[in-house]
C-alpha cells in the first residue's frame, strides 16, 4: 500500500526531468553582427526549393543560389549586414521582407564605410525615381537593371557588353505603348539604331556610346531639365567627355546625329534631302536597268518578247509624237490668230 | 574582223594612255575597298561583306582607301589642267568629256533605235553620251562622297564650325550617295564593260588601253574618221554591229596603229 504513491512520485519527477531536457535543446543563440554567418544561413536558404506559403497561400521563395551569391559583388558581406533584423536563430518568418538599397549596412570598401545612399538619392530624383516610392509600377527599380536581386548583383560594366546594356534600356524604351503611356518619346531606340554609335556597338565596338553614356544610368532627367546631361546647354560637355569627342562645341554637340531619324523628321531640309536620294536612286537605277534591257534586246534581240514589246512601244511613241507635233502647231496657230 | 588575204593584219587603236589606266586602276581599287568596308555600316545584316575582318580593321581600310581616292581625284584635276595647257587653253579641244547638244541628240536617236524607229545608230565621237554620263556621275558622286566623308571623319573639327544640321546632312549624303554609286557601277558600268555583247567576259581596254578597229567603227566612228581619214559607211557599220557575237573575239592584232589618244 505505501509503494503506489512512491511510484507515482518517481514517475512525476522523471517526467518533469525529461520535459526539462527537451527545453534545453531549444536554447536561443545570439549572433554578433561582425561574424560572417553566410554559410550558416545558406545551410537552409541555399537549398533549392526552400520556400513557404504565406497566409494568403502565396508561395514565398527563400532560396539563394550560393555559387551566384559568392561570385556577386555582395559576396564579402554577411547576410545580417543587410538583413539587420535577423539577430537570432531561429528567426521569425516575416523578418527581412522590406529591404531598400539605401539602408546603411556594415559594409566597408578600402577601409571606409560604404553605402549606396548617394546613388539611391540621385536615382530617386531622376525620372525613374518614382519606382522607389511605389508611385510608378512601370518604372525600373534597382533590381530591374541590377540582375534582378541583391544576391546576384555584379558590376554591370564587367558582365555586360555595350550592346546588352542598350538592350536593357530598350526592353522598356522600345515598347511603343509603354512609352506613349508615360509621355516619353517612343522613337528613341529606333532613331538611335540609325546612328553611327549603334552601328559601331552592333559590331562589338564597345567604346561607342550607348544610352547611359549620354543620359547617365542613375541620373536620367528630361532634356528640358537644366540639370540633365542632355539639356541643350550641357551637350558640349556631355559629348566632349574624355574618351569620347574632346573639343566638342555647341554646333557639333547639337547635331542630333545620335537619334538620326528623329532629327531628320524635325528638320524639313533633311527630310527633303532624304527624299531627293530616294527619287534619284530609284529613277537612276530604273533608267539604267531599262537602258541595259533595251541595249540587249536591240543588239541580240533576246528575249524575243521584250524586243517585240519595244517595237510596239516605239510605234506608240511615233503616233503620240506625231499627235503632239500637230497639237503644238494648232496651239501656235490659235495663239497667233 | 577575222584576218584573211585581203586584210592580213588586225588593227588596234590605243584608247587609253598608261597615265589614264593607272588613274582608273587606283580608282577601281579604292572604290571596291570603300564599298566592301562601307556597306556593312549601311546594312548591318551584310556582315559577310567584311570578309571576316572586324569593324576596327574595316574602318581603317575604309579611311586608307578614301585617302587613295582623294589622291587620285586631286591628281586628276592637275592632269586636266596639264591637258588644257597642252591644248593651248582651247577648252572644247582639251576636254572631250564636256557634254553638248550632240549628246542630247545622240541619246534621242539611240532611244529611237532601241524602240525600232530607226535602223542605224547615231555616229558617236570619242566619248558617247553613255560614257559622258558615267564620267560626270562619277565626278559628282566623288565630290559628294569626299566632302561628306571628311565631315564624318573629322566630325568634331568640322562639326564645330558648320551649322548643326551639317553632320546629319553629311551622314545622309554619304550613305545614300554611296548606294547610288555602287548600284550605278554594278548595273551600268559592269554591263558596258563585262556583259555587253561583244565585250563578254571582259573588255581589256582598262588593262592594255587598246580597242579593235571593229569596236572603234561601231562605238566611236567619228573619232575613227578623224584619226584614219577614212569615211565610215553606215551600212558597213550596221553589218558589223549585226555580226557581233556576245563573246568578244580575241584580239591579236599584229599591227597596232600608234594613234596615241592622249586626250
Amino acid at each position: 500500500m505505501t509503494m503506489k504513491p512512491l511510484f507515482l512520485i518517481l514517475f512525476a519527477v522523471t517526467s518533469i526531468l525529461k520535459a526539462s531536457n527537451l527545453q534545453v535543446s531549444y536554447q536561443v543563440q545570439l549572433f554578433p553582427p561582425t561574424d560572417n554567418n553566410t554559410s550558416r544561413c545558406l545551410t537552409c536558404h541555399g537549398m533549392r526549393g526552400f520556400a513557404y506559403k504565406d497566409s494568403l497561400e502565396k508561395v514565398v521563395n527563400l532560396y539563394v543560389d550560393s555559387t551566384q551569391f559568392y561570385s556577386s559583388a555582395h559576396s564579402k558581406l554577411s547576410c545580417q549586414d543587410c538583413h539587420q533584423d535577423i539577430t537570432q536563430y531561429p528567426h521569425r518568418p516575416t523578418v527581412g521582407a522590406k529591404l531598400t538599397c539605401n539602408q546603411g549596412c556594415h559594409a566597408f570598401k578600402d577601409g571606409k564605410p560604404y553605402t549606396h545612399k548617394e546613388v539611391y538619392s540621385t536615382f530617386l530624383h531622376s525620372v525613374h525615381g518614382k519606382s522607389l516610392t511605389g508611385e510608378d509600377k512601370d518604372a525600373p527599380t534597382c533590381t530591374f537593371c541590377h540582375q534582378g536581386s541583391a544576391h546576384l548583383v555584379q558590376p554591370i560594366n564587367r558582365i555586360m557588353t555595350a550592346n546588352e546594356k542598350m538592350s536593357l534600356c530598350a526592353s522598356c524604351h522600345d515598347n511603343r505603348q509603354l512609352m506613349v503611356k508615360h509621355h516619353v518619346n517612343p522613337d528613341a531606340v529606333s532613331s538611335y539604331k540609325q546612328s553611327f554609335h549603334w552601328k559601331a556597338v552592333r559590331y562589338g565596338y564597345d567604346r561607342a556610346a550607348v544610352c547611359e553614356d549620354c543620359h547617365t544610368n542613375h541620373n536620367v532627367l528630361s532634356p528640358d531639365n537644366p540639370r540633365s546631361t542632355v539639356y541643350i546647354a550641357n551637350l558640349p560637355q556631355t559629348c566632349g567627355r574624355s574618351g569620347c569627342h574632346p573639343g566638342a562645341k555647341m554646333n557639333f554637340a547639337s547635331s542630333g546625329a545620335n537619334h538620326l531619324s528623329w532629327t531628320v523628321g524635325k528638320y524639313k531640309g533633311l527630310t527633303y534631302e532624304l527624299w531627293f536620294y530616294y527619287v534619284v536612286i530609284g529613277g537612276t537605277v530604273s533608267a539604267l536597268l531599262i537602258g541595259v534591257v533595251l541595249d540587249v534586246q536591240r543588239r541580240i534581240g533576246f528575249p524575243k518578247v521584250v524586243h517585240n514589246i519595244a517595237i510596239e512601244i516605239g510605234k506608240l511613241m511615233n503616233v503620240l509624237a506625231n499627235l503632239g507635233v500637230k497639237a503644238w502647231k494648232l496651239i501656235v496657230y490659235i495663239l497667233i490668230k | 574582223m577575222e584576218t584573211d588575204s585581203l586584210h592580213p593584219y588586225k588593227v588596234e587603236f590605243i584608247r587609253f594612255s598608261l597615265n589614264q589606266r593607272v588613274q582608273h586602276f587606283l580608282l577601281v581599287l579604292s572604290f571596291t575597298l570603300l564599298a566592301f568596308t562601307g556597306i556593312p555600316l549601311k546594312f548591318p545584316s551584310a556582315t559577310w561583306m567584311l570578309l571576316g575582318f572586324n569593324i576596327g580593321v574595316a574602318r581603317v581600310i575604309h579611311r586608307i582607301s578614301a585617302v587613295i581616292l582623294i589622291g587620285v581625284s586631286i591628281y586628276h584635276v592637275f592632269y586636266l589642267f596639264a591637258i588644257l595647257v597642252k591644248k593651248e587653253f582651247k577648252i572644247r579641244d582639251a576636254f572631250t568629256m564636256i557634254p553638248s547638244m550632240k549628246d542630247v541628240r545622240d541619246f534621242l536617236e539611240t532611244t529611237r533605235n532601241y524602240f525600232g524607229l530607226r535602223s542605224d545608230l547615231p555616229m558617236y565621237d570619242r566619248y558617247s553620251f553613255r560614257e559622258k554620263f558615267e564620267y560626270w556621275a562619277l565626278a559628282w558622286g566623288t565630290v559628294v562622297m569626299i566632302v561628306s566623308g571628311l565631315t564624318l571623319w573629322f566630325n568634331v573639327a568640322i562639326g564645330n564650325i558648320m551649322p548643326d544640321w551639317w553632320i546629319v546632312a553629311a551622314y545622309i549624303a554619304h550613305s545614300w550617295e554611296a548606294w547610288l554609286a555602287i548600284l550605278a557601277i554594278i548595273i551600268w558600268h559592269m554591263y558596258n564593260a563585262h556583259f555587253a555583247p561583244g565585250k563578254f567576259p571582259m573588255s581589256k581596254v582598262w588593262l592594255d588601253g587598246k580597242i579593235s578597229e571593229e569596236e572603234m567603227i561601231i562605238e566611236h566612228p567619228l573619232e575613227y574618221e578623224r584619226i584614219t581619214g577614212k569615211k565610215v559607211d553606215p551600212k558597213y557599220r550596221l553589218e558589223l554591229l549585226k555580226s557581233q557575237k556576245w563573246i568578244s573575239r580575241t584580239r591579236g592584232g599584229h599591227t597596232v596603229t600608234e594613234e596615241s589618244i592622249e586626250a
